[in-house]
């Protein structure tokens, strides 16, 4: 399947429905993720954005409607062809024996592994863990590292998979802003090889910094979609049902949280000077 | 931290020195050490004097056979033990979670009370058809979740433990005892006929778990970290399970319920060169096989009367185990 241009998407959704227990979960997507681009899915909890990136990655099957990634029927590919494709990164990691990272990333390989790893899925590891900046890890018990490291160890493992597209279930989650900043890094240069990110984000900001695309998600449908500068303010207090407030600096919006409503618009017309001087 | 090259070593040779040395352990003290190497090195030779004849009975025919068969059933409950834990991504499940121990059981008080001759076939049989029973229980919509996989073998487990009861209540007080030792579990009526049922599902279903052992490290990270990496959770699952079940059913058949050695093999062995399955499975046998041979040595020397092996496995595993957890860092957190 193709687009006007005659390119084919990374990824198409049409009318995708998913419910759980009876329970609708989403209902009516369609979508289209663009081969190269970083799209970030945006919407408060409950939303059903973790539910669509596990559908996408086809660790969920859809009630209804189809997903094609790189114009093939997803639920028709082999798990295997499957994992070339695309790569997950959960939200949670619930690893219970003190496995070493390095072969917690080495799993990463398993798609391809038919019976022990050879040398060059060791090597893929090592690298991945170097990419992601964690080499320092490389020995050490998985169970014994800092929620935001452990993040840090599956990023290196879905690296180490290798898939064209990957999906990112909240990969700044439990990192301190060097690390946040470092994910977002790296995100835009696994971009720049050619390959296609799409990432839950719980911080709008990161979306509004990084993204090529934004989906906004609100009780299972996609309320609004654009680039970061075509997506409104209102359109995230809508979705977030909070007031907030807009900044802008080098060119670029953020947004900040009015939480106790302190922020007059002096203070916020304030702010936007000093960051213009 | 990686295990050492030469802790690895230790671990697959120092079986070697174990097995050879246990030859000389048992009730007979007719003979001393340089009898034995003097008799290793003449085998084949025709033996006319009565003692040499013993000597030759009593090392090929009675310990060589025992110490083999323990070898191997300590071996493969250990895997089994190892397969099964990564699979449930629990370190407290053992062999005998699904409900083979008490299928076998049954199986083997079935035979004993009708006198069927085919005690070590009915226990293999109901070992294998009560895990097949669990894990049917336990399937709904394709999926086979692990709390429900435990739940069902808690039932089937109870409900072949009932039915073992009932065998036990209607049948007259000779089979009743035999039943009671064979539960117990034993290898003193091991030879080379028990050796030869045992090893080739044993060897088969160890052999297949050795093969697949990486896809042990990818299944413990659980369902949606296997299936996110290209490999199905259910299918690789149920590629354990018929292994690890087959060669722990074996091991039941010919030698009884032999406890806590596949819920201890692997964690001494976990302790002493870390989780990875790729060196735990092979590790675990050897080490497992060496337990349960020292075990058996001890069993077989430590009082005039033989007392079983399942009650020395239970006896020595138990507080063993219960030390190490207390002492050891290890600090599961379920």
């Amino acid at each position: 399947m193709t687009d006007p241009n005659g390119l084919v998407p990374a990824a198409r959704i049409d009318h995708l429905y998913f419910s759980y227990a009876g329970k609708p979960i989403l209902q009516g997507i369609h979508l289209q993720i663009e081969e190269g681009s970083f799209t970030v899915f945006l919407g408060p909890n409950g939303s059903g954005k973790t539910t669509l990136l596990k559908l996408i990655a086809g660790i969920l099957e859809p009630t209804s409607g189809r997903i094609t990634v790189y114009g093939e029927g997803l639920n028709e590919m082999p798990l295997r062809k499957r994992a070339r494709q695309v790569g997950y990164l959960a939200q949670q990691q619930q690893i219970i024996f003190p496995f070493l990272t390095e072969d917690v990333v080495l799993t990463g390989r398993a798609g391809g592994i038919r019976f022990q790893p050879k040398t060059e899925d060791i090597d893929a590891a090592v690298q991945a863990m170097k990419d992601v900046g964690i080499s320092h890890l490389l020995h050490k018990p998985f169970t014994e590292l800092s929620g935001g490291e452990q993040q840090l160890v599956m990023i290196a493992r879905v690296v180490a998979q290798n898939p064209k597209m990957l999906l990112l279930d909240e990969p700044t989650s439990h990192l301190d802003l060097h690390y946040q900043a470092r994910v977002l890094r790296f995100i835009q240069e696994w971009k720049a090889n050619g390959h296609t990110v799409a990432a839950v984000l719980h911080d709008p900001n990161h979306a509004l910094i990084a993204a090529d695309r934004i989906v906004l998600l609100k009780q299972g449908r996609i309320v609004g979609q654009g680039g970061p500068g075509e997506i409104r303010v209102q359109e995230l207090e809508d979705v977030y049902k909070t007031r907030l407030v807009p900044l802008s600096f080098r060119n670029q919006t953020v947004v900040f949280s009015d939480v106790d409503g302190g922020f007059s618009s002096d203070a916020v017309h304030r702010s936007e000077q000093r960051s213009k001087t | 931290m990686k295990p050492s090259p030469k802790r690895l070593l230790l671990l697959y040779l120092l079986p070697i020195p174990v097995l050879f040395l246990s030859l000389w352990v048992g009730p007979s003290r007719m003979f001393g050490w340089e009898e034995v190497i003097a008799h290793f090195f003449q085998v084949g030779t025709i033996q006319e004097d009565a003692g040499q004849q013993m000597l030759h009975t009593i090392l090929w025919d009675i310990r060589l056979p025992r110490i083999l068969l323990g070898f191997l059933i300590g071996g493969a409950l250990s895997v089994s033990g190892c397969a099964l834990q990564a699979m449930f991504r629990n370190p407290l499940v053992c062999p005998y979670i699904l409900g083979l121990s008490s299928g076998a059981a049954f199986g083997a008080a079935v035979s004993i009370a009708i006198g069927s001759g085919l005690l070590q076939l009915f226990s293999f049989g109901f070992g294998i058809l009560a895990v097949g029973a669990s894990y049917l229980l336990a399937r709904s919509r394709k999926t086979v979740s692990i709390v429900s996989l435990i739940l069902s073998g808690v039932v089937v487990s109870g409900l072949f433990t009932a039915l073992l009861t009932i065998v036990q209540y209607c049948v007259d007080p000779f089979k009743l005892q035999t039943i009671v030792h064979w539960t117990m579990g034993n290898l003193h009526t091991a030879g080379w006929g028990k050796l030869r049922s045992a090893a080739g599902p044993i060897l088969v279903g160890t052999g297949i778990l050795l093969l697949y052992r990486f896809r042990l490290n990818v299944i413990a990270l659980g369902d949606e970290q296997c299936r996110s990496v290209g490999l199905h959770p259910e299918a690789e699952k149920f590629r354990m399970l018929v292994p690890a079940t087959l060669a722990a059913s074996a091991s039941v058949a010919v030698a009884g319920v032999i406890g806590l050695v596949g819920l201890l093999v692997p964690h001494l062995v976990r302790m002493m060169i870390g989780p990875d399955n790729r060196r735990l499975v092979p590790a675990s046998f050897c080490f497992g096989g060496m337990y349960l041979v020292l075990v058996d040595d001890l069993a077989r020397s430590l009082a005039s009367v033989e007392i079983p092996i399942g009650v020395f496995t239970n006896l020595i595993g138990g507080p063993f185990l219960i030390y190490l957890l207390r002492k050891e860092r290890v600090g599961w957190q379920i």
